[in-house]
């Protein structure tokens, strides 16, 4: 409720000045290389495309609208592309066109953009709407917000079509870009590289998944959401904003010694788990980008006869130099790490193609009780 | 009050206000005409003037 109603009052902001309202402080996708912007309608049974790259602007129908991608640049080639959509869906409409046409030469390149999708922070496809929402808040319902409509007339964007889709992209990615951000760029890079020595290889662009690259997949879409997630707790409005739903959580220092820290919160609202990694800089959630003056893990979180609730994080990385009782710290998840996701893939990806490992298909999988929290159990129940 | 909020952002902002125990005229009053009102929960105080807590890109870019 405190976070909705966070969210309302930034919302009212901007109903009254007529601007939108910024709700990060950095740009949160990465600036489009190279773009294509295309439009996507369907009628149920034609794909209409009409797409540019800023200069030349071509349109088709059904196998024509992936060659006038593929006339505008969309080939396997040495780098990859940005894709400017207006939103997700138009992606899934033309991956189902590429895959009724597999033979055209944008057809795979339409099949990794599919891929990328599933990556937050990715720099290959930048789905307007949805990217635009990270950074601005407009004086409308949020439903309205899902319509690029509501984006060009909010940011005064005057062309339209593709050209629109552009202009949008370039204007929500303006100014600094969130820091960390650019790591994806790499990571996209090196997923683009490998599909392309795939298909080389002699692999169908549109073949499934073999049961190790699903799981791979899977797992590393799971890393990017968390990496994404993380990344953007260091911008100091999407913290001052998290703070409003216990992401983050401020407060003050109630006690401190080399062993552990307790942390009076200045709310009781907070999603920090017991036993969950946590760091912390000195100040208050606006001060995000500042380094960090604790790291541990949460020992114990607990609801007082004052009703005040207290954080108490041990297992400390390091003393807690400079940290005194009285002073402001705010508590957020411990920050992920993108080289150790990586390092984690690779061990995982040397488990699957070594031994009966069940889930590469050989054996059969073992078994084994263990504890599940009980708010897990109900969320599962629910779902 | 809510005379400048769509009839959609105004339903959606009442139901809020009706929600945190408040309204939303007795709200709008208290952020956009400065008339402090204890019955505006911070939460939305807070949203409504988190941009003036740190530039943004937009801010620089303006001035």
């Amino acid at each position: 409720m405190s976070r909705a109603l966070f969210d309302l009052g930034a919302r009212l902001r901007a109903a009254h000045t007529g601007r939108p309202v910024p709700v990060a402080a950095y740009g949160p996708a990465l600036p489009p290389t190279n773009a294509l912007a295309v439009t996507v309608d369907h009628d149920g049974e034609h794909v209409y495309v009409n797409a540019t790259d800023g200069t030349t602007t071509l349109a088709g129908t059904d196998r024509d609208g992936l060659t006038a991608l593929a006339d505008l640049g969309a080939t396997l080639g040495p780098t990859h592309r940005t894709l400017v959509v207006a939103s997700p869906r138009d992606v899934v409409t033309l991956a189902a066109l590429a895959r009724a046409y597999p033979d055209e030469p944008a057809a795979p390149v339409v099949g990794w953009w599919d891929q990328r999708l599933d990556h937050p922070g990715t720099g290959a496809v930048h789905a307007v709407a949805s990217t635009a929402r990270l950074r601005w808040v407009l004086g409308v319902h949020p439903d309205r917000e899902r319509e690029v409509e509501t984006w060009r007339t909010w940011l005064g964007v005057t062309s339209s079509g593709p050209h629109a889709l552009l202009e949008l992209a370039r204007r929500t990615a303006a100014g600094s870009t969130l820091p960390g951000l650019l790591d994806a760029n790499a990571t996209d890079s090196a997923a683009w590289e490998r599909y392309g020595q795939r298909l080389a290889a002699g692999r169908p662009w549109w073949a499934r998944d073999t049961r190790i690259d699903a799981a791979l997949g899977l797992v590393a879409r799971s890393h990017a959401v968390e990496w994404f997630e993380s990344l953007r707790l260091d911008d100091p409005l999407v913290a001052v904003a998290a703070a409003h739903d216990g992401t983050v959580v401020p407060g003050r220092v109630a006690a401190c010694d080399d062993a552990a820290v307790v942390v009076e919160a200045d709310r009781t609202l907070s999603r920090l788990r017991v036993d969950a990694k946590v760091t912390a800089w000195a100040g208050e959630p606006v001060n995000a980008s500042r380094t960090a003056c604790l790291d541990g893990r949460v020992l114990a979180a607990t609801i007082g006869t004052d009703a005040r609730l207290t954080i108490t994080v041990g297992g400390l990385v390091r003393r807690p130099r400079g940290l005194a009782p009285g002073d402001r710290v705010t508590l957020r998840p411990g920050r992920v790490d993108p080289f150790m996701q990586a390092n984690g893939r690779r061990l995982m990806a040397g488990g699957y193609h070594r031994g009966a490992n069940w889930i590469a298909g050989r054996g059969k999988p073992v078994a084994r009780r263990g504890e599940v929290p009980l708010d897990v159990i109900v969320a599962a129940a629910g779902d | 009050m809510s005379a400048n909020l769509t009839p959609a952002l105004a339903a959606l902002a009442e139901r809020a206000c009706s929600a945190a125990g408040t309204d939303l005229d007795t709200v709008l009053g208290d952020l956009r005409d400065g008339e402090p009102h204890e019955r505006t929960p911070p939460a939305v105080r807070a949203g409504w003037s988190a941009l003036d807590l740190h530039p943004t890109t937009d801010q620089q870019e303006d001035a």
